[in-house]
């Protein structure tokens, strides 16, 4: 019962590049590059009625470990203003990347605002498959869509939650 | 004197402002205090600080790697134990024999600067009898009433996990804001700690353990 938790994201043209985020701070920004840094958000920025670039997250679980599953996660806080300002999801949490794009493509859903209760991340393609060894969980693609109401500059904080059973 | 009307708006204004900063301030106050009794970690990532009640400082150190608060120890009926950090060793679930087991416990993962060295039990499930014993753990009426009087009947299944929350702030702020509070570097965590049995009925008796040593029931 000691797995160790970071996130992981992937990023570039199939089959992509994987960086390691860790936990801490601010681990990536929306905005129209794809690449795994938080830094140059305000060198490409997403125009009042654009999407972001898909950012591809997992889950990455490595260290001694019986399982872990029961993966859930969610938006806990939204942005603050967030007019004009909605996340979307991919919630059937792909276990195959694709190249991230800017259009309308695997991020269809607004995240889920609270708890879902239940597992709503998959893991070797299944609800309730979990992990048995060291691995990632399958694809959170997140995207931020704007509208034209959107205010220019910053967008402030959302927080996201990632919760999980571990034996 | 006469009204002006510039005047009497610029100061609505600034009370309003005033007004918003102060509640700010509470609401930060306030909700910082409540996370933290409830034994959420606030960490800052870029001085490697973590916010907890300020009881619980001299033990920051002792945590192991995980930031587990409590860890796991399994006594057999030939009075071996098994514990779920030995040194180097970490064990999980699958390395319980379940078979053998007479108790199981969740200890504090660190010593109490009252003593030194004890590593207090907060839980304690005797396997043979299928009751809770709450030796430190704060636990309810409610609570006891439901795990120390009565057992389930019938072969157990051993319920051991732990549940793990992580939450990450994602977004910025403009410079300007950040000159007054830099927000923007925090993450959260929270572990709850379960155990329990099942009984081939579906039945279960379980307790979730929070980090601040509240004992709550699992009702899954």
């Amino acid at each position: 019962m000691a797995a160790t938790f970071a996130w992981a994201q992937t990023y570039g043209s199939a089959p992509g590049t994987v960086a390691s985020l860790g936990i801490s701070g601010n681990l990536f920004n929306f905005k129209r590059a794809d690449d795994a840094t938080a830094a140059n958000y305000s060198s490409n920025p997403i125009s009042a009625g654009d999407k972001s670039y898909e950012v591809w997250l997992r889950g990455k679980f490595t260290g001694s470990f019986n399982k872990v599953d029961n993966v859930q996660f969610w938006k806990s806080t939204d942005f603050s203003p967030a007019t004009g300002l909605s996340v979307k999801w991919a919630p059937a949490t792909p276990s195959a990347y694709a190249t991230p794009v800017t259009g309308v493509n695997k991020a269809v859903s607004a995240v889920p605002t609270s708890d879902p209760g239940t597992a709503n991340v998959r893991c070797r393609g299944g609800l309730t498959s979990g992990l048995v060894a060291s691995g990632y969980t399958d694809y959170i693609v997140l995207q931020l869509v704007t509208t034209s109401a959107a205010a220019a500059g910053d967008t402030s904080l959302a927080i996201f939650t990632m919760n999980y059973d571990e034996s | 004197m006469e009204n002006n009307k510039t005047i009497d708006l610029q100061n609505r204004k600034i009370d309003e402002l005033l007004r918003k900063r102060q509640e700010g301030m509470f609401n930060f106050s306030e909700s910082t205090k409540e996370l933290i009794a409830m034994g959420v970690k606030i960490g800052k990532r870029d001085n490697g600080e973590i916010t907890v009640p300020s009881s619980y400082l001299p033990y920051l150190d002792k945590f192991n790697e995980s930031n587990l608060e409590f860890e796991w120890l399994a006594r057999y009926n030939d009075g071996s134990i098994l514990s779920q950090f030995e040194g180097e060793i970490q064990r999980n679930f699958k390395d319980i024999d379940q078979a053998k087991l007479k108790s199981i416990e969740f200890i504090s993962n660190f010593s109490w600067s009252t003593d030194m060295v004890e590593k207090r039990i907060i839980v304690r499930l005797n396997w043979e009898t299928g009751m809770f014993e709450f030796t430190n753990g704060f636990a309810s009426q409610e609570v006891r009433a439901k795990c120390c009087v009565a057992p389930l009947i019938g072969d157990k299944k051993l319920i051991l996990f732990a549940r793990k929350r992580l939450s990450s702030a994602v977004g910025d702020a403009s410079g300007e804001l950040k000159e007054f509070i830099n927000m923007m570097d925090e993450f959260f965590f929270y572990n709850r700690f379960v155990l329990g049995y099942q009984v081939p009925t579906g039945e279960k008796m379980a307790v979730i353990i929070e980090p601040n040593g509240d004992i709550k029931l699992f009702n899954e």
